[in-house]
């Protein structure tokens, strides 16, 4: 992996049509380098082959929380506007968390209404580790999971475990 | 660095951008795209756009005090009227530019020349770039210009002559333009060049024909795919091809060959046959191995239950084959002990019998001699068992004297 993070002006660039496309991948390719050059614990991305608008990502469950010992997987798609629309964001991995639905979609404010265009990957992939531990029950996407998640910690954890699986990369 | 040099450059910048919009159908050769730049060193962090990730372009600041690219904050305005980092609220009347020494640090980065792709070395300071690829950079197309020339040609190519007038080739006569001329001469046909071998010029065209028979060329013996190590020149190799060992023996190694290649492909046949049979072979049992774990218990209970039968069957089985053992051996013990009894039974009856056929002898030859020695059968019946003793053991020698002993005992034990 590492040899693919030139730095970002020597970096291979791609083919691309329209100079907007060309900001995204710039953008994008400088997003690739921070987080090569600056490993955060915890989390990790990285492109699909062949198309840079399209991410794969990992974030490890926190200490403390019923998501500890679990890495989940997610999915990134950047619009071609990015980083002036937010980027669709997926849990892969099977959820049970207040904010996730049964598809992977999250319910977190800055992926919607609240985004700004100086969130990046990693600032994403942060809010979510710490949406594992802080989930917003409020408004919960999967009812069951904001109910026990106060009154059962302990059916909590059970059904987090049973929810979890590791899904392979295809 | 004057004073009145940032400000000029934002005016360039923006007149810039202004001819490149108002003139779109224009070909500007000049025009190029700031954003694409290279840096020579890693920009810092705080210089850089936290929007676009690049050392800002024309700064422009917030009330809120945070800096962006002028196009940057623009394009996130347009999604949402709030700074990008702190969310206060901002429109296009909340936007200044940001302070000069922030401009005059961005505009000071060293970059590349676009154009270091196709050659030029140049590195300049940002804001000197524009003028480096208008003016001076070798490596732009410009216009010929020479005697009304409209073609475009590199700006270091330029001269006095028009590089686009049509030139005769001196040695094909072919008529090529002057900037083609050099690539030309590579491949003219017409040029003459030396044989590297025999020093001979030749055309070029008739090149490549003399190289396949100069004398002098050095070429590898004809066996070299058996190994034979000899590179001579070709006048030479006649005489050693008369010589090589290799050559001599080339139709055996062309036999090998093909007989090689030959067993190869009915290796290759046969393995293809195995092939099919072994997995014809091996895929029932796959089968039965893959389905038996996901069968019904019905079929599970069924063959354990067959298998333990089988197996009670064969224990039963090594029980009988063991009694039935030790039942042959006991008989065969009884009936050879009763034969050895019914044997010497036998034995002992013999030698009654011939006993008692002597004694029957003897009386008879007493009557025939009775006339004469009327009183011997009395007195004489002791001597006459004492005979028939003897001549018992003339008859039987085989049986010895125990045979006799034993008829006494048993006599005895008739007579208990």
């Amino acid at each position: 992996m590492a040899e693919r993070a030139t730095p970002t002006g020597q970096a291979t660039r791609p083919t691309v049509k329209s100079s907007d496309s060309t900001s995204v991948v710039k953008r994008l390719q400088s997003e690739l380098m921070q987080l090569m050059m600056s490993s955060t614990p915890g989390i990790t991305a990285f492109p699909e082959e062949g198309n840079l608008l399209k991410w794969k990502a990992t974030i490890a469950g926190p200490e403390d929380t019923p998501y500890h010992g679990y890495t989940f997987k997610l999915s990134f798609e950047f619009p071609s506007n990015y980083p002036y629309a937010a980027p669709t964001v997926l849990f892969v991995t099977p959820m049970f968390h207040p904010n996730v639905d049964m598809a992977g979609r999250i319910c977190l404010d800055i992926l919607k209404e609240k985004w700004s265009a100086v969130y990046n990957v990693q600032s994403i992939l942060l809010s979510l580790q710490s949406l594992l531990g802080e989930p917003n029950n409020k408004s919960p996407l999967n009812g069951q999971a904001a109910e026990l998640w106060d009154a059962n910690p302990k059916e909590y954890k059970r059904l987090v475990a049973a929810r979890y699986k590791d899904v392979d990369e295809d | 660095m004057s004073s009145s040099a940032p400000a000029s450059r934002r005016n360039s910048a923006i007149s810039n951008k202004s001819t490149s919009t108002t003139t779109p159908d224009k070909p500007t050769p000049t025009h190029l795209d700031l954003r694409t730049l290279r840096y020579v060193s890693p920009p810092d962090d705080n210089l850089c756009c936290p929007i676009c990730h690049s050392p800002f372009l024309d700064p422009i600041q917030t009330r809120c005090r945070h800096t962006f690219c002028s196009d940057c904050i623009a394009e996130a305005l347009k999604n949402s009227e709030t700074c990008p980092i702190d969310r206060k609220p901002i429109t296009d009347e909340g936007l200044s530019p940001a302070p000069i020494l922030i401009a005059n640090m961005v505009n000071d980065l060293v970059v590349y020349c676009p154009n270091a792709e196709n050659g030029c070395t140049e590195t300049v300071p940002r804001h000197l770039v524009e003028g480096h690829v208008r003016e001076t950079c070798g490596w732009v197309q410009v216009e010929c210009g020479v005697g009304g020339c409209k073609e475009m040609v590199r700006r270091n190519e330029t001269s006095m002559e028009c590089l686009h007038r049509l030139v005769k080739c001196e040695f094909c006569l072919e008529e090529v333009r002057r900037m083609d001329l050099d690539i030309h001469y590579d491949t003219c046909a017409g040029i003459s060049t030396d044989c590297p071998h025999c020093l001979t010029d030749y055309k070029r065209s008739d090149w490549k024909s003399h190289v396949q028979s100069c004398p002098e060329a050095s070429i590898p013996c004809s066996s070299s795919v058996y190994g034979c190590p000899t590179i001579l020149p070709r006048r030479e190799m006649a005489r050693h091809e008369s010589t090589c060992s290799f050559v001599h023996l080339t139709p055996v190694f062309r036999r090998h060959e093909s007989q090689i290649s030959e067993l190869a492909l009915e290796n290759r046949m046969l393995r293809r046959r195995l092939d099919l049979l072994y997995p014809r072979a091996t895929q029932p049992e796959s089968n039965t191995n893959s389905e038996e774990p996901q069968g019904p218990s019905v079929l599970d209970e069924q063959t354990y239950h067959i298998l333990s039968e089988q197996e009670h069957l064969r224990t039963d089985l090594d029980r009988l084959s063991e009694s039935m053992v030790a039942l042959e051996m006991k008989h065969t013990m009884h009936f050879i002990n009763e034969n050895m009894r019914v044997k010497e039974e036998m034995v002992a009856m013999r030698t009654a019998i011939n006993g008692v056929r002597m004694q029957m002898h003897w009386l008879l030859n007493m009557r025939a001699q009775a006339p004469f020695q009327p009183m011997m059968p009395m007195m004489g019946m002791g001597v006459m068992q004492q005979q028939a003793q003897v001549v018992a053991q003339g008859g039987t020698t085989t049986q010895g004297g125990e045979t006799v002993q034993r008829r006494h005992s048993e006599h005895q034990n008739v007579k208990l």
